[in-house]
């Protein structure tokens, strides 16, 4: 079987502005997005021959995509994969491009998340709905589990364990004050971050990221197409997507310390890419930081960190802008707030732009291979998304 | 009856597994066992996802369950507000079931320590709507 390694290419990204965008409907981004990847591409809508359109709660059917950019007549998929949806969206777009089938794919993510159900939609209610027994669980609560647990089981104090949770807060925000697409834009402390308000013990209020509107895009091709079109394209190395099949709770093996649908997507996608030392061999990454717990699991998941040893990389500064792993350069999930299918875009937005060494004041010396990582779901049976981006030889 | 007096919001009417409610309101907190496998459920399960098998028993939930982890929450989702703040754990019965649900308030939140022995049963909510929740044991 062979990989997907250096068969397509990403020649245009856009992304809109994140946050509370009252006076844009999913439409308006759309475009805002699109009009930034086709001016990057040196394209227009007319080249785009399939388009992708991830979206969980912002309108139904590829239909929402053709109308808003007029895109008549062409195959337009939507998408949704929960948390994953925009990396998965890109997936698709590539893998059209990789078949044969189509030269030139969209693939765009949006949601507006502010205004649609009064926030975040909490209807997650598998595998339970079988017996109809209550679950007032939202994510929040469901990784706090995760948070208690991984205290328990690595014998840490309340107060040490918030002081990691905090330095993985307090670098996401440094490094949102120089993204201006970004939700935030505020330093934080430690100190404002370890006594923030408890949203669900023993995460507090820094520990969470934001709820925002937004939405991202990316246009793929075949990597001769791209030669064509401009000489900082980047070739996609890796895709791998993984969706839990258990039991949720109800399957008492699960260890509330790991993603096992993170860890199996970073086995696929490592292979598919050649990777053996993710921790020397990518230079920098986007990770699922819906919860500072989340982050740094996803460490150990990943193979940045040994197990049970993500926090001794924090406190060393491994993966702060000079560290040797660069994590969420832009800000993350927890300065760009986490518009579901618009996040996996986003990240690979930021990754695009660090290999093309065009991330402005959040530059990396070194950036030849990006990695992005979404997870979404509940314990027990999530799903994972993975793209490596890597430079052309 | 089925779901309609169940927890703070009950989210349908319907289910296989409706004598659930019935039990709770005589006191007991009944759930299943797949009568293929043996395999046990809590919140009960009419389909076994274990072995695929469609028919269950019922059996009373009794006996100890242990503390896995927990969270407290302090502000509640759409229908919850007024409930928070609460607390959600994951527990494990003696037999290897796992199980979610939430602890009594009759716990202070410093008492709470992973791995405290529980137990469940039945409790009535505000507007005569039941559930189950876990006390000490």
């Amino acid at each position: 079987m062979e990989g997907i390694k250096d068969k397509v290419a990403v020649v245009g990204m856009g992304c809109t502005q994140f946050g509370e965008l009252w006076d844009k409907n999913h439409r308006d981004l759309m475009v805002d997005a699109a009009y930034e990847a086709f001016e990057d591409a040196g394209l227009e809508p007319k080249d785009i021959q399939m388009a992708w359109y991830g979206s969980r709660e912002s309108g139904f059917t590829g239909t929402q995509l053709a109308s808003a950019l007029k895109l008549e007549y062409i195959p337009i998929s939507r998408v949704e994969n929960f948390c994953a949806g925009g990396t998965d969206t890109f997936r698709n777009a590539c893998y059209g491009v990789a078949s044969g089938v189509c030269d030139i794919a969209l693939a765009i993510g949006v949601e507006k998340c502010k205004d649609h159900f009064g926030g975040f939609n909490m209807d997650i209610l598998e595998p339970f709905d079988r017996s109809m027994t209550e679950w007032d669980g939202p994510p929040v609560n469901q990784f706090a589990q995760l948070a208690t647990r991984y205290m328990y089981h690595y014998g840490w104090k309340y107060e040490d364990l918030k002081r990691i949770f905090a330095m993985i807060d307090v670098k996401n925000h440094h490094n949102g004050t120089m993204s201006p697409k970004a939700q935030f834009h505020r330093e934080i402390t430690i100190e404002q971050a370890i006594n923030a308000p408890i949203i669900s013990y023993p995460l507090g209020l820094f520990d969470a990221c934001g709820v925002s509107d937004g939405s991202a895009a990316a246009i793929v091709t075949t990597p001769e197409i791209a030669k064509s079109l401009k000489k900082d394209y980047m070739l996609v190395k890796a895709l791998a997507l993984t969706n839990g099949a258990g039991q949720a709770v109800l399957q008492p093996e699960y260890d509330f310390l790991h993603f096992p649908e993170a860890v199996a997507a970073a086995a696929q996608a490592y292979k598919e890419a050649g990777i053996t030392n993710p921790r020397q061999e990518i230079d920098c990454a986007e990770v699922h930081d819906c919860f500072a717990i989340t982050e740094l699991i996803t460490y150990e998941d990943l193979g940045f960190s040994p197990r049970g040893k993500a926090s001794e990389d924090v406190e060393a500064g491994s993966f702060t802008l000079e560290g040797d792993l660069p994590v969420n350069t832009d800000g993350g999930l927890k300065c760009f707030g986490h518009p579901l299918s618009a996040s996996g875009l986003r990240m690979i937005y930021e990754i695009y732009h660090q290999l093309q060494g065009k991330a402005g004041p959040r530059q990396l010396k070194k950036a030849d291979m990006g990695l992005v990582h979404n997870i979404g779901g509940i314990c027990g049976f999530f799903n994972c998304a993975i793209a490596i981006l890597g430079k052309p030889e | 009856m089925g779901f309609e007096n169940f927890g703070t919001v009950s989210f349908t009417a319907e289910a296989k597994v409706a004598d659930f409610v019935t039990y709770l309101e005589q006191g007991k907190v009944m759930t299943t066992r797949c009568k293929n496998c043996g395999a046990k459920y809590f919140p009960p399960q009419m389909d076994c996802p274990r072995c695929l098998g469609t028919e269950a028993e019922w059996f009373e939930l009794k006996g100890g369950a242990k503390l896995i982890t927990y969270t407290t929450v302090q502000y509640g989702p759409s229908g919850f507000e007024d409930d928070a703040p609460y607390t959600l754990v994951i527990v494990d019965f003696a037999d290897g079931l796992r199980t979610f649900g939430r602890l009594s308030r009759d716990i202070k939140e410093s008492d709470i320590k992973i791995g405290m022995e529980l137990k469940v049963a039945p409790v009535k909510q505000a507007n005569d709507r039941i559930s189950y929740e876990f006390q000490k044991a």
